[in-house]
């Protein structure tokens, strides 16, 4: 029996099912490889300069790049094995995740209530966007219930995300975290946040940073729409020593009050939600904080890279992540203004990925699109 | 029960308690890329069973790494076997080495040309 954990809640592996797993991560690798290498010399040889000569010189536009792809045999051969590896991981981890479920949900209700807290609202309403299709792919999406005090989805998140990562974010899978930590810090030197608020949190992988980064007095808050994620990073927080207060809320409309937080923080959640929803949340953001706070929302797109763009709009199309097309063509900065920020406070820019164990020298060539905004003090 | 149309819809009883089953088929639309949709089914169907090849393969290393260390493959012996760091990246290396051969079709460039025989002539003349 396998655990390769860094804490007590991580769901085991029995010798098949590590094997198994393994073979996920390593076809995952080689697929992106020949995916990523053969589309790119497509797009540099015949793809690029093509729509180049349509467009009168103009980049081309997403769907010119899609439909471009579209037709190059290759191409058809490595998009197919890159859904069917998505496929797979789920296929995997999910019947391993199922076999132990009865004994994760009573460690983590040994768990529950030890530090921090956990506030799970019933009633809660999800957004259509985010129940339309299965996200991700992965079946039963994030939000599935199979059983009372179900954490099945977030447990199975913590393990594919660790597959599906390959290692780049870290034992911990936080990068996400320290990185627009570490951003924040640059960008706002004198910025000392006492009360912070994680959105769409997920299991909490981001959200764990900031209980250490701004010092021992900070109070921590993450919310989710997911119960069974919020579950799993519940008992995964205690289970780490952290204390989080979870609460299972849309952030486009919490219920704290005005002006309630320093630091509002989103890792990857604007491109699950919609373009109304996008600038939901960061007019709530506006209003929870407090005069001198500072909100900062990281996402992974890079649309400034051809390949990137095409790669993103191929998972908006083909891997169920319906706004990640859309989300390439919005002004931030727009948006910050559309919410009541004054222009001279608003700021979007892009922040490496970085992680206390990697070597500060060592330049990263993966980043994180961060739209950002501070209160003015008055 | 298992929900085998992509549904998200609890279909169990009231106050019923008893876990079902997870969901196997992801709700939206599945995307099917090459020309004949058969064989992306095809190249579903080959890769899940080079997963199970690898799954075989990695079972057979472990018993002989257990016999080894004089130890007789049980089941019990294969659980409790952890890899070091070394022998897992042999393994990595036996995996990605099994990809390369078993799809190497597709790795290979075919796209330069137009395939007809006269185009090539022509080329050549």
């Amino acid at each position: 029996m396998q655990n390769n954990s860094t804490h007590a809640m991580f769901p085991d592996a029995t010798h098949d099912e590590q094997a198994m797993q393994s073979f996920i991560k390593t076809l995952r690798v080689h697929v992106l490889r020949e995916f990523q290498s053969s589309g790119r010399s497509l797009l540099e040889s015949r793809i690029e300069p093509a729509i180049r000569k349509v467009n009168r010189d103009r980049p081309p536009t997403r769907k010119q790049l899609r439909e471009a792809f579209a037709r190059f045999p290759s191409h058809q051969a490595w998009s197919s094995m890159l859904r069917v590896t998505q496929e797979m991981l789920y296929d995997t981890v999910g019947p391993s995740i199922e076999r132990q479920l009865p004994d994760l949900i009573s460690r983590a209700q040994a768990l529950h209530g030890k530090r921090g807290s956990l506030t799970l609202d019933p009633d809660l309403e999800l957004p259509r966007y985010l129940t339309a299709v299965d996200i991700h792919s992965k079946p039963g999406s994030y939000q599935q219930e199979l059983a009372p005090d179900d954490l099945f989805a977030g447990a199975e998140f913590d393990r594919t995300y660790r597959l599906y990562s390959m290692g780049i974010n870290g034992p911990n899978l936080d990068a996400g975290g320290w990185s627009l930590i570490a951003w924040i810090k640059r960008r706002y030197p004198d910025f000392r946040p006492k009360r912070i608020l994680d959105m769409g949190c997920t299991v909490g992988h981001s959200t764990l940073p900031y209980a250490r980064a701004f010092g021992d007095d900070v109070e921590v808050h993450a919310i989710d729409v997911a119960a069974p994620c919020l579950r799993y990073a519940h008992a995964r927080a205690v289970a780490m020593d952290e204390t989080v207060h979870f609460s299972q809320q849309n952030a486009e409309h919490t219920n704290f009050a005005d002006g309630s937080f320093d630091l509002v923080v989103s890792h990857l959640l604007m491109h699950e939600t919609s373009r109304t929803g996008l600038r939901n949340v960061v007019a709530e953001s506006r209003r929870l904080l407090a005069p001198g706070g500072v909100m900062a929302h990281a996402d992974g797109i890079q649309p400034a890279d051809l390949f990137q763009k095409y790669y993103a709009e191929w998972m908006a199309h083909f891997n169920n992540e319906p706004f990640l097309g859309s989300i390439q063509d919005e002004d931030f900065m727009e948006i910050c203004l559309g919410a009541g920020f004054r222009h001279a406070d608003c700021v979007v820019g892009r922040a490496p990925l970085w992680r206390p164990d990697l070597d500060p020298d060592r330049a990263s060539e993966t980043s994180f699109l961060v739209a950002s905004a501070r209160l003015p003090l008055a | 029960m298992a929900h085998q149309d992509g549904s998200n819809v609890h279909t169990a009883a009231p106050g019923e308690r008893a876990p079902r089953g997870r969901q196997r088929f992801a709700k939206g639309r599945r995307p099917f890329f090459m020309r004949d949709p058969d064989v992306d089914r095809l190249l579903a169907i080959v890769t899940a069973l080079t997963a199970e090849l690898s799954v075989v393969r990695e079972r057979l290393d472990t018993a002989e790494r257990l016999a080894d260390q004089g130890l007789p493959a049980t089941p019990a012996n294969i659980e409790a076997y952890e890899p070091e760091p070394a022998v897992e990246a042999e393994r990595e290396a036996i995996r990605s080495a099994m990809l390369d051969r078993v799809f190497r079709i597709l790795s290979q460039p075919h796209e330069g040309d137009d395939g007809s025989y006269d185009a090539m002539v022509d080329r050549f003349s």
